[in-house]
């Protein structure tokens, strides 16, 4: 592979070369003096082969060089992209949030608090409890926690609402129909809930029916042991 | 016809990295349920494709040869990270449908074998159009299954519908089975349009 030091090798006068020139040339450069190009390269020449075998392209120090090069210059760049898109991201996921937990509890101008992790007071604008959104992950098809859900209820602990945040189900079971129809199954009644016995299950949907079930189960059970501290 | 020309050709039609070289399968077939993600997942791979092709190129000199793979899965992790951020903070809906498969962008061998195959040979502007060729070529190839699942599972094209609601949606189509069939279909016709012309082998 021909890199920079080739250059210096190629313009280096090689002994043999020198021995082959004419009789008078020697004389015409030694009045002259070395030229500095043919002087520096010539130092470079003698530096260049020691630092070329240190830092030769596949030489262990040379292989962590460029790679710890590579990697702190995407770190950097990473580091750069991540502050920039920070603050939206988690605008983002704040109203994401927000909008579930009006959604799960719609009562009009209410504010939310998270009184501890993942159970949201409700009250309305006079400081009056309106309700509970919680927030549960309940597992799924696709393993312990896949399904993240948020359960509204009010002081009746009757469920309002139930929205799913992120799912990693497979696809193509349920439509939007289907789901309203089955979320429909739990609003103003209160648990537990079982598929089968009050609720039922979306065609070929089973497992993930019966753990959004379990779900609104725990997110109760959530809330009794949080009014029994 | 232009060297530019015939690559661009060359990414959508010769050596479509999906129809033809048939890879990246796994991201085709996940994320082709709906036109919306398959064009998601296309924009997102094809910048990725074109600042991997064009990071690696302007460092082949510097690369050596035994830690090169080492150093491309990092530039190319580095570009897909920042298209998760990027995604996430300004496309956010779409961010949260495509999921675990914009972070997957990562193994998606379509990137690393033009990086290896191409990038590393070749200069940095042809480099970047061999990124934007490829990924066009893998775009269309999500968007021709998607309109065809899309419409098959659900009657709609980038969810807008287009067939009557009378119209029973064949759920198979979403699923990773109906993937498979559709693509096969793709594949196979065309196969029929490369190969059009040319003499039929004796049986």
């Amino acid at each position: 592979m021909r890199d920079d030091f080739d250059e210096v090798r190629e313009n280096s006068p090689k002994p043999d070369q020198a021995a082959e020139l004419p009789a008078e040339l020697p004389e015409l450069k030694l009045k002259r003096g070395i030229p500095f190009r043919t002087k520096a390269l010539q130092t470079l020449g003698v530096i260049g082969p020691a630092f070329r075998r240190f830092f030769k392209k596949d030489s262990m120090p040379n292989l962590v060089l460029v790679m710890a090069l590579i990697t702190s210059i995407t770190a950097a760049g990473l580091g750069a992209v991540y502050a920039v898109t920070k603050d939206t991201i988690e605008l983002n996921k704040g109203s994401a949030l927000n909008d579930a937990l009006s959604e799960v509890l719609p009562v009009p101008g209410l504010t939310f608090t998270e009184t501890s992790p993942g159970i949201y007071q409700g009250r309305d604008a006079d400081g009056g409890l309106a309700g509970f959104a919680l927030e549960i992950a309940a597992d799924g098809f696709a393993g312990k926690g896949s399904i993240e859900m948020i359960v509204g209820v009010d002081i009746r602990l009757q469920i309002t609402g139930l929205a799913v945040l992120s799912q990693r189900e497979t696809t193509g079971f349920a439509n939007d129909n289907e789901r309203e129809w089955f979320i429909s199954q739990f609003i103003g009644k209160t648990g537990p809930f079982a598929v089968g016995e009050g609720v039922d299950a979306i065609a070929g949907a089973t497992v993930s029916s019966e753990a959004v079930a379990q779900g609104v189960n725990d997110a109760l059970g959530m809330l009794e042991q949080e009014a029994s501290e | 016809m232009t060297n530019t020309m015939r690559q661009l050709k060359n990414g959508l039609l010769d050596q479509n990295p999906t129809l033809v070289l048939l890879l990246g399968m796994c991201p085709t077939l996940a994320t082709s349920t709906s036109m919306t993600n398959a064009a998601g997942m296309g924009l997102a791979a094809t910048a990725v494709l074109i600042c991997s092709n064009f990071a690696v190129s302007a460092l082949r000199k510097l690369i050596p040869e035994k830690i090169r793979i080492a150093a491309f899965v990092v530039i190319i992790a580095g570009f897909v990270t920042a298209v998760d951020y990027l995604l996430q903070a300004f496309a956010h809906d779409l961010s949260e449908s495509l999921g675990m498969f914009i972070p997957l962008i990562v193994v998606n061998c379509i990137i690393l074998a033009r990086a290896e195959a191409f990038a590393s040979k070749n200069g940095v502007l042809r480099s970047a159009l061999d990124g934007l060729s490829m990924g066009m070529g893998f775009t269309m190839a999500l968007l021709v299954v998607s309109a065809i699942r899309e419409v098959l599972s659900a009657g709609s094209l980038f969810g807008f519908r287009v067939l009557p609601e009378a119209f029973p949606p064949i759920g198979i189509m979403a699923q990773p089975a109906g993937g498979f069939i559709v693509l096969g279909v793709v594949i196979a016709v065309m196969q029929a349009v490369r190969n059009r012309g040319k003499a039929r082998p004796a049986v």
